[in-house]
């Protein structure tokens, strides 16, 4: 009950905590876009527009009015809900985000997935024979998951398996051309498909998810494996370790040990990737032609759609702060100590 | 020992899955027959004419049909053809007549032909359509006011009249364009509210023309699926159906053409466009265009304020370095102002490279030692980061020392746009759609022109170009005796004054699959998907 109590009370302190940094990175986010020397009424207006036209799209849009005076009306609309529509397409944000959030997620989660597991197991394996072949090899991976750019990455994954040797579909987003997609539920194809029962279009997705969910692991895992790898070295050298040993304890509880002990630094370093991946994720879905979240933030910003901008990094704001809340949980779940 | 086989079960459905899965759907043949599959750069965000989107440009101009529309010409040398600038031919109009004073155009609408919402075609249509593009102010307006036309009169259900202030000289292939497109106003009239009375908010995602394609599925930013029109009044297209997918990255739209996976990619780079044509299934149809590659000199700074300055700009650059370098022999050099082939155009070829007389017109400009300047430019082409080093380079030899400066895409439009213009020195492509001199030249080369990206600004040019255009066309007259004389003195004037390097005409390039004939180059660059089909 009391751990219950402290838990509760390190979600409400991280919530409140959580405020600033969002509207800070609402502030940042505005004000970088209205400081930039781009008019977006000349983009909107086109390419033929007269000095009148720009004129009356720039007022329509607000753009007259002061920075300050924008930035309190932006506040004002977003906590009633309205999040602003988008100056390119005319859609309100909010519906929009909510659109392309699940293709983003679905992602990402299996991205994740493949990179967590992969990482963690083999930065712990490569620890836990540190110095063999297997470790170096590992090592090499890392570094190459690492230094590698994620887009050159997935452009690489794309021509090797899709256009050589033919094993997987061709960059055209989370379906065929020719395919169907299931009957909307959630929005993830891959939870759709299953409660239709369409294990074949399942399937097929999967085959389409496979990919980008892999560029996303190799960047993800990379990262995972590096500090997986160095925190289990650390642990397994302590004089913790030392000890269960010297007391006869048999190697696989040690094992266990270390894998407890050096949870924490490797699911903070999972988090850490998750937001950073997250981010990333807009390169990965704009090589495979995705149509989520990043994608959608990237056209905006190279089209200086300010509210599509705004409402882009907000998004990825909350997130970031909802993997850590997450994180802070699960940490003091594993080290109860933190709830003290 | 069970832990291990749970293992071995996983491992093994795992493999099976992705083997079974390849061997199922490898890469996907496009060759549906009679279904068009495009992997494009943008989706459209919306389907009203009067705000023009990456991609909606097009998409747009399937759904709808105009008055009139340019004739094509025959196969050319190298198996392309293009419109005919010179000759327009009846879409939505059967008929039109002018008066003799060249204000008033009287319209005969074809009968009998209906949106895909079932509703007949008529005048109120017409003048429905412009109205919006008026009430609007954005495309539409801007060619309604460059026309002259200051109002649309219903005379009956099948005849309409446009009211010009004065003659103008290319208003009939203002009608050609896309905008303002004609939509279906018994249509919209049901999806407009009194707080949206011309229905742009249904247009974002619905469109109701009389073109030859109507929407069949729609999702923002990933693909629209178009569907052959059931009512069109022409013979149905031979695709009846036409996937438009969303592929940002070039290599990968060049990818999915070479392997067959779909039939038609948008932008590629010309790297890529040789590996298309080394591919003995595609092919890259190369037409003259009508993209013009220059920089843009603002003579309001120094020391561009000098033509001696220009013109030695002009003469210190070998363009077929730049041809050869940066766009791979595609293409051609530019010969002035305006794009040759459009109405009233000439050759006004005047600076062959020549760096001593380059730094002579420095010197003599006050500037012996040559100058330092700064070159903009962005990437909002894909050839101008290497167009500014090349030039760079080139000027480096006429002591003209560059420093480059790279910008972002929104923010060269915006800084080039009419309401700023403060760059001094700058790279940037630019397009005209009315294949027609006096156009090009108000849109490019006068003050109130939205395209007048470096300010120049010449007034006897500017009244001497109103003149110009102020002139009715001679119906059915290849070339204007009166008017075309008029642009020659003024597109030698530009050249003389250099207000930009002209530079290169890089061509319109479209990749394909061998099969696709019929393409037809227009010059809002967006290919009728109606003219095409495929080759047993």
């Amino acid at each position: 009950m009391l751990l219950l109590r402290r838990l509760l009370r390190l979600i409400i302190r991280r919530f409140f905590l959580s405020i600033p940094l969002i509207l800070g990175a609402s502030f940042v986010s505005f004000g970088i876009l209205r400081l930039s020397k781009s008019n977006p009424a000349v983009l909107i207006a086109g390419p033929q527009a007269d000095a009148a036209t720009i004129e009356k799209i720039g007022n329509e849009l607000g753009l007259s009015k002061p920075i300050l005076e924008q930035y309190v009306i932006y506040l004002s609309h977003l906590f009633s809900g309205n999040w602003g529509t988008s100056w390119n397409s005319g859609l309100p944000v909010l519906e929009e985000i909510f659109r392309r959030i699940p293709p983003t997620l679905e992602l990402l989660s299996f991205g994740l997935l493949l990179g967590v597991l992969g990482g963690v197991s083999l930065g712990f394996l490569s620890a836990r024979k540190q110095g063999s072949f297997s470790d170096l090899f590992t090592k090499a991976i890392s570094l190459i998951g690492v230094s590698m750019p994620i887009f050159w990455i997935g452009l690489l994954l794309i021509s090797a398996f899709t256009f050589s040797l033919q094993i997987f579909p061709p960059p055209l987003g989370r379906l065929g051309l020719f395919d169907s997609p299931p009957e909307r539920i959630t929005g993830y194809y891959t939870i759709d498909a299953l409660s239709a029962g369409q294990f074949a279009l399942f399937f097929k997705i999967i085959h389409y998810l496979f990919l980008p969910a892999l560029t996303i692991a190799i960047v993800a895992g990379s990262q995972i494996l590096k500090q997986a790898r160095a925190s289990t070295l650390e642990i397994q050298n302590s004089e913790v370790v030392r000890f269960y040993r010297a007391n006869g304890v048999s190697e696989f509880k040690v094992s266990k040990l270390i894998l407890l002990l050096a949870s924490p630094t490797i699911l903070t370093s999972i988090a850490m990737t998750a937001v950073y991946a997250l981010a990333g994720s807009a390169l990965v879905e704009l090589i495979f032609s995705w149509g989520g979240l990043g994608q959608w933030g990237l056209t905006a910003i190279t089209s200086l759609d300010y509210s599509v901008v705004q409402g882009y990094v907000l998004t990825l704001a909350i997130f970031s702060t909802l993997i850590f809340l997450i994180l802070d949980i699960v940490i003091a779940l594993v080290d109860k100590r933190k709830l003290i | 020992m069970q832990k291990r086989s749970i293992t071995k079960l996983i491992l093994a459905f795992t493999v099976s899955s992705l083997l079974g899965l390849s061997v199922a759907s490898p890469v996907q043949s496009a060759e549906n027959d009679q279904t068009l599959t495009i992997a494009a750069q943008d989706i459209p965000l919306g389907f009203d004419s009067d705000i023009l989107t990456p991609g909606g440009q097009q998409v747009i101009p399937q759904l709808f049909e105009p008055l009139v529309d340019f004739n094509v010409t025959p196969r050319n040398s190298t198996g392309v053809r293009s419109i005919d600038t010179n000759r327009v031919l009846g879409r939505l109009a059967s008929a039109w007549v002018k008066d003799s004073s060249g204000t008033k155009w009287t319209f005969t609408l074809r009968s009998g032909v209906k949106s895909p919402f079932g509703n007949t075609f008529t005048a109120k249509d017409v003048k429905w359509s412009w109205d919006k593009s008026t009430a609007q102010g954005r495309t539409g307006n801007f060619l309604k006011r460059i026309s002259n036309v200051i109002e649309v009169k219903e005379l009956r259900p099948n005849k309409v009249q446009f009211i010009l202030d004065k003659p103008n000289a290319f208003f009939i292939q203002v009608l050609a364009l896309t905008t303002p497109a004609i939509y279906d106003s018994t249509q919209m009239r049901k999806v407009a509210t009194p707080t949206d009375p011309w229905g742009l908010v249904w247009l974002k995602t619905n469109a109701a023309g009389y073109g030859p394609y109507m929407i069949d599925t729609y999702e923002a930013g990933t693909q629209i699926v178009l569907k052959a029109n059931p009512n069109y009044y022409r013979p149905q297209p031979y695709f009846t159906k036409v996937i438009y997918r969303s592929v940002p990255e070039s290599s990968n739209r060049a990818q999915l053409l070479n392997s067959g996976s779909v039939d038609w990619v948008e932008s590629l780079t010309y790297d890529q466009i040789s590996r298309v044509n080394s591919n003995p299934k595609t092919i890259a149809r190369i037409a003259d265009g009508n993209l013009q590659v220059r920089l843009v000199m603002n003579p309001k700074f120094k020391p561009f304020d000098d033509v001696r300055v220009r013109q030695a700009v002009n003469y210190a650059i070998d363009k077929s370095v730049i041809g050869k370098t940066v766009f791979k022999g595609y293409g051609k050099e530019m010969v002035g102002p305006v794009v040759p082939g459009f109405a009233c155009s000439i050759n006004t070829t005047k600076y062959d490279v020549d760096y001593t007389k380059a730094k002579q017109l420095l010197a003599a400009a006050g500037y012996p030692d040559g100058i330092s300047v700064k070159l903009i430019y962005s990437e909002y082409s894909i050839w101008d980061p290497e167009v500014a080093l090349q030039v760079q380079q080139e000027l480096k030899k006429a002591n003209i020392n560059v420093e480059l400066e790279k910008i972002t895409n929104a923010s060269i439009i915006s800084r080039s746009a009419i309401t700023t213009r403060d760059m001094a020195f700058f790279v940037l492509f630019e397009q005209t759609q009315i294949p027609d001199a006096g156009y090009s030249l108000g849109l490019t080369s006068v003050p109130s022109g939205a395209a007048n990206r470096g300010g120049y600004n010449n007034p006897s040019f500017t009244s001497s170009l109103g003149a110009a255009n102020n002139i009715a066309p001679e119906l059915g007259q290849k070339i204007s005796v009166k008017r075309c004389p008029m642009l020659a003195k003024l597109q030698q004037t530009h050249v003389d004054e250099a207000p930009w390097a002209y530079l290169w005409r890089p061509g319109a390039v479209f990749a394909m699959n061998k099969k696709i004939e019929g393409w037809v180059w227009r010059s809002d660059n967006a290919p009728r998907w109606y003219d095409l089909r495929r080759s047993r």
